[in-house]
This record gives structure tokens, sequence and C-alpha cells, in this order.
């Protein structure tokens, strides 16, 4: 198996954490980010891994964190696009703030991430990767925002893997079910 | 392209998740747009997605074979859980 440079975003929690745990096994270089400083502070205790700080509602830490980033020389093999968070709720209840942030964390945030990360991945004409969710497919009531941030982000991957194939980087999205994680079993 | 590699039973396990995306990070020809659900999910999907083909194609002027797309999407379901 080939050992490779991998940046999974939202390391601490759920699908995250079990990638970050499993692809370091592996023998990958595994570089993770929460956005809670004290689930970093967690992340770097766990051998061989390299964790920091990173908030995708905020153009700014992401400006900051991708220096930080290519500070460290490391030259991306994989990008996990993995960080996201879920809201469910009725319409009505959802307020315009929440559903800004949701959009900001699982769809804006990763892409500028990815567009930031980009002369980086090209150096090894790298792999980007987006968490998506099965609701990227079908949009389930009460969990409409999600649903529709997941198919934003879908849609987003089709037309990139088209637009980067002439750089040889690969764009793929991956959508989920139900997975047995800490979250789901609470 | 979408590939349908569904091969659980209700949730899936982590390390199955896992090992699904090395092996589609190995490939050298990847796909676009891989699902990972189990059987009883892929079923709710491919009915869910039949209708929505149904409705777009009630509702298009170009029109396309939707038999023919229901048939490759219940034949997708049957490879997957005779996986």
């Amino acid at each position: 198996m080939n050992s490779w440079n991998i940046l999974i975003t939202g390391g601490s929690r759920g699908i995250g954490s079990e990638l970050v745990k499993y692809l370091s096994k592996q023998g990958n270089n595994v570089i993770t980010t929460s956005r809670d400083q004290n689930a970093v502070e967690q992340l770097i205790r766990i051998p061989h891994i390299i964790a920091h700080q990173l908030d995708l509602t905020s153009s700014d830490s992401i400006a900051e964190f991708v220096k930080w980033f290519n500070e460290q020389g490391i030259k991306l093999d994989i990008l996990i696009n993995n960080a996201g968070m879920s809201i469910m709720g009725s319409v009505e209840f959802i307020s315009y703030e929440d559903r800004l942030k949701l959009f900001q964390t699982n769809v804006l945030g990763p892409i500028e991430l990815t567009r930031k990360l980009l002369p980086n991945l090209i150096e090894r004409k790298g792999k980007v990767v987006f968490i998506s969710s099965d609701e990227g497919l079908i949009t389930l009531p009460y969990s409409i925002d999600y649903g529709a941030s997941k198919h934003a982000i879908d849609a987003y991957t089709e037309g990139l893997e088209f637009e980067l194939r002439k750089l040889e980087i690969n764009v793929i999205s991956i959508n989920p079910g139900v997975v047995k994680t800490s979250l789901i079993m609470k | 392209m979408i590939e349908d590699i569904s091969s659980f039973d209700n949730a899936i396990e982590p390390n199955k998740v896992c090992e699904q995306i090395i092996a589609i990070l190995n490939s050298s020809n990847p796909f676009s747009q891989y699902i990972l659900t189990s059987p009883s999910e892929t079923e709710y999907l491919i009915s869910s997605l039949i209708d929505k083909i149904a409705m777009i194609n009630s509702t298009s002027e170009f029109g396309f074979n939707l038999d023919e797309l229901q048939n490759k999407l219940k034949f997708s379901y049957e490879m997957a859980n005779q996986e």
C-alpha cells in the first residue's frame, strides 16, 4: 500500500475520527483539524497525528490554516473534506444564522479550503474527497438544509472533477448512509 | 458517474467505510461518486430515485427511456445484494 500525506478535516468525531485512526494505523502521514481547540489538544496526543485548529465558517481561519499548512512543507496527496454539521427541525424554526453556518461549514468552507490548497495538490497530482451523505441523493423532511448542502457539494464535485481532470487531480464524492460511529450509538 | 458499492446490513461499521475509502483512493480510475449504504437504505434510495426520474420524465420535453433506467437501477441493486 502507498503511504500518503492526507489532510482530513473534522477529525475529532464521527467518520473523521475513525478515518484519522484508520489511515494513521495504515502508515500514512495524517494531518487533521477541528474547530474546537480543546479537541485539537486531544488529537495531538495521538501518536503520528498532526492537528491544527480550523473553523470552516471563517475565511480568515481557512487562510491562516493554509498558510500554516504550507509552512510545514507538507506535499499533499489527499484532501478529505469531512468536517460537517447537521441541523434537524421544521423549516420555520431554523434561523438564517444557523442555515448560513451550516452552508459555510458543509459547502462554502470546504470549497474555499480546496481552492486554496490546489497549488499544493497539483504538485503531487493529488485527490480531493468530499464526504457527502445519502442525503446528497434524496432530501428528507426535517433535514432539508443538510440534504440541500450535500446535494450542493455533490454537484460541485461533479463539475470540479471535469475541471481538474486536465491537472490530473481526481475529485470524488462519497455518500455514506448511517455509520455506526460514537455519535450514532449515543 | 455513480458507483453503488453497497454491501452492508443496517448501519455501516466505521472500519468498513474506511476500508472502502482506502479502496476508492487506491483505484487508478475512480468514479466521481460512490454510495456506501446498507441494502435497506439502497432500496429506499433507488425507489426515491425512480420516483424522481418518473417525475422528470413526465415533465421533460426531451424524454428518456424510463423503463431502461429503472431496469438498470434494479439490476444495480440486485447485484449489490448478491455481494
